[in-house]
């Protein structure tokens, strides 16, 4: 063949092992050394929040009584202690407080360690439902164009115009109001027992889900756009490929980079909604902590004892930073322009 | 219908009176139709089986428009496209994307027509695994195949295409046109964004293919020389019209149009002296090409023509008012002037 003298086979070229997109990102990942450290402190806290049990001074020391719990209050006892006092009730004797306690007496540690329980569950669950429905959302009107897409925005430009906080509130007074009604129904009377075992979280889920997918919509919506332009869309529509297909194989993996960095910078805002909401009364339910609620009771006492303040700000700050560095590995990794 | 009227059997693609207009509009939220953009407005020609049709026109005039009207990625105005005995214009969804298997299209940009999230091996398998030809075990073996034929080497398969050059990836583009064996391709300039000398490998390439599986191209370009190399009868359009058909040697040795004519006489020439002997009878066009949203009337080359006067006093005829025929004024040689 003459127009095969640019590729002669005498010339060994290395085989490459078998290669998704997917485990190249990966790969990729792994080599950024922030990405990682982020990621890991990530699991780390996930695992750490998910057993938090095992992980306080009480459950290492070997006791078996009553577990000392983040509701575990010793009023006048040990309120205030300063971090490595012991406790001077009986009932936990030898107990070190590693962190201190708060205003009541609770472990500081134990709290903060419960707390990422929420933030946790706040941070991955708004944030998975916020990226399912505003990817699927913007894409769809993105691709389509015209009436559709102006239809489909015009609705994401009402729910912008609304005060989401005053939704939010709104929201949170409807649920609680399901709470005081004796007949609830199947459905709603499940929601309300989850609920209630979840500390007040799965509402503030809820809430936070149904309206925190409009900037993810816009954000898809506008990538698409651009991608939609492309010669290889038009490539894909000349062999045949299905519009689903189109959708989700071609267009939606040049999609996902902006939109996991965007969702990942999303997160501490999703953190700061569900602590404010709980400063309010309308979020988690008082006595489950959560990073919110801990700063605002520090922050109310803080001329007593100051060190309350730190453990949670210390925790939000670093999972704040996590999520950022993160976020941005997670971008490169996606995109292969971008490897050496 | 335009050579060999009686041997119906051998026109693999007879496009009659294809008009793409697309639409004007102003208003923000009711959007009027205030125009049409006419890219192609009435053209009709045939395609042999196993022949080259050169469409040669300047930027703007429509060239791309038609071949993608002719695949049905825009849905044209007006007019059909018969292929094979079937009738694109009238097949939707599903039957039009398994009519697309037989008609492919090499683009122009190598660079925006493949997907960068997709390895070499997916693209050029797509089409296989959407059409369901190959798949699993068979279809790494047929990509194979396939970048052998076009001269890449098979070990490329798990590449990225940011990882080729633009030669390679038109490479990658014509192996992917030619998986699903389709009979005719649509080349949308498949060289212009290419080096020079990478040019001739390319066009060598789709020559070789074209004698071992005997295809049919559709070649639009706008370089005459490439045109002349590859063609077997040549196509001119200007405006949205076409203004000039017949055989490569024909259209070179005795061009009819005056916009032909024109075209012809500014190919500059490797020779200095045969080039200032040329310099003296060159036909240089004045003013613009006039807006495809609003044609001159009578012949859309009126406005240009260096040959108003003469049709005027041999024919009689005002080309301000009266728009010609395309008829074929010799056996084989189709054009659209008065003064014939």
């Amino acid at each position: 063949m003459a127009a095969t003298g640019t590729t002669s086979k005498a010339i060994a070229i290395p085989q490459r092992k078998e290669r998704t997109p997917l485990g190249d990102a990966i790969e990729q990942l792994l080599k950024n050394r922030l990405a990682v450290a982020s990621g890991l402190f990530i699991v780390l806290l996930i695992l750490m929040a998910s057993f938090a049990n095992f992980f306080n001074a009480y459950a290492i020391q070997g006791f078996e009584t009553t577990p000392h719990d983040p509701y575990a209050i010793q009023v006048l006892r040990d309120n205030n202690a300063r971090p490595g006092s012991t406790s001077s009730s009986t009932k936990l004797e030898g107990f070190v407080y590693w962190l201190g306690a708060d205003n009541l007496g609770r472990d500081l540690w134990t709290r903060t360690l419960y707390g990422a329980r929420v933030s946790m569950a706040v941070a991955i669950v708004a944030a998975t439902v916020s990226l399912i429905i505003g990817l699927v959302y913007g894409l769809v009107a993105g691709y389509f164009g015209g009436r559709i897409d102006d239809a489909m925005m015009r609705v994401v430009d009402f729910m912008y115009g609304l005060p989401i906080l005053i939704v939010v509130i709104l929201m949170q007074v409807f649920f609680k109001a399901w709470d005081r009604q004796e007949d609830t129904g199947v459905i709603f009377g499940f929601l309300l027992d989850m609920n209630q075992a979840m500390g007040g979280v799965l509402f503030v889920f809820i809430a936070m889900g149904a309206l925190n997918w409009l900037g993810m919509a816009r954000i898809a919506r506008g990538q698409t756009l651009s991608i939609k332009q492309k010669e290889f869309v038009e490539a894909a529509r000349s062999i045949g490929v299905s519009t689903p297909r189109i959708i989700f194989r071609q267009i939606l993996p040049n999609v996902l980079g902006p939109c996991i960095v965007f969702e990942t910078l999303q997160i501490p805002g999703y953190i700061l909604t569900e602590a404010f909401l709980s400063f309010i009364g309308l979020g988690v339910d008082a006595p489950t902590p959560s990073w919110g609620i801990m700063i605002n009771e520090a922050y109310q006492g803080l001329r007593s004892h100051p060190h309350a303040l730190i453990p949670p700000a210390i925790a939000l700050t670093v999972t704040v930073l996590a999520f950022n560095f993160l976020g941005d590995g997670l971008r490169d990794a996606f995109d292969p322009r971008l490897r050496e | 219908m335009l050579e060999k009227k009686n041997v119906e059997s051998d026109i693999i693609v007879s496009v009659q009176n294809l008009k793409m207009y697309f639409p004007i509009t102003s208003g923000i939220i009711f959007q009027r139709h205030v125009g049409d953009i006419k890219a192609v407005d009435g053209v009709s020609f045939d395609i042999q089986r196993g022949e080259t049709l050169g469409l040669v026109g300047e930027s703007g005039c429509g060239k791309s428009t038609t071949g993608r009207a002719i695949l049905q990625l825009y849905r044209p105005t007006d007019g059909t496209v018969n292929f094979e005995g079937s009738e694109l214009t009238d097949l939707k969804g599903g039957e039009l994307r398994k009519m697309r298997r037989h008609i492919q299209m090499i683009f122009q940009d190598p660079y925006a027509s493949l997907n960068p999230r997709m390895t070499v091996g997916s693209i050029v398998g797509e089409p296989l695994e959407v059409h369901r030809l190959a798949s699993g075990k068979a279809r790494k073996e047929r990509v194979r195949e396939l970048l052998d034929i076009v001269g890449l080497n098979p070990y490329f398969i798990n590449r990225y295409p940011h990882e080729f050059s633009g030669g390679q990836r038109q490479r990658i583009g014509i192996a992917r046109a030619l998986a699903v064996e389709p009979a005719f391709i649509v080349c949308d300039e498949p060289i212009s964004a290419l080096d020079v000398s990478i040019q001739a490998q390319v066009i060598n390439l789709l020559e070789e293919l074209q004698e071992r599986m005997g295809l049919t191209y559709l070649f639009i370009a706008h370089d005459l020389a490439v045109v002349r190399h590859i063609s077997d009868r040549i196509a001119v359009m200007y405006l949205g019209k076409l203004v000039e058909l017949t055989g490569r040697a024909e259209l070179y040795a005795q061009p009819m149009h005056p916009y032909t004519q024109a075209l012809l006489s500014a190919v500059p020439l490797p020779d200095p002296l045969a080039e200032m002997e040329r310099e003296k009878k060159r036909v240089i066009l004045q003013g613009d090409v006039p807006s495809p949203s609003n044609p001159p009337q009578g012949c859309n080359f009126c406005t240009r023509c260096p040959s108003l006067e003469r049709a005027k006093q041999e024919k009689g005829i005002d080309c301000h008012t009266v728009e010609p025929e395309f008829r074929e004024v010799e056996s084989g040689h189709w054009v659209a002037c008065h003064l014939y």
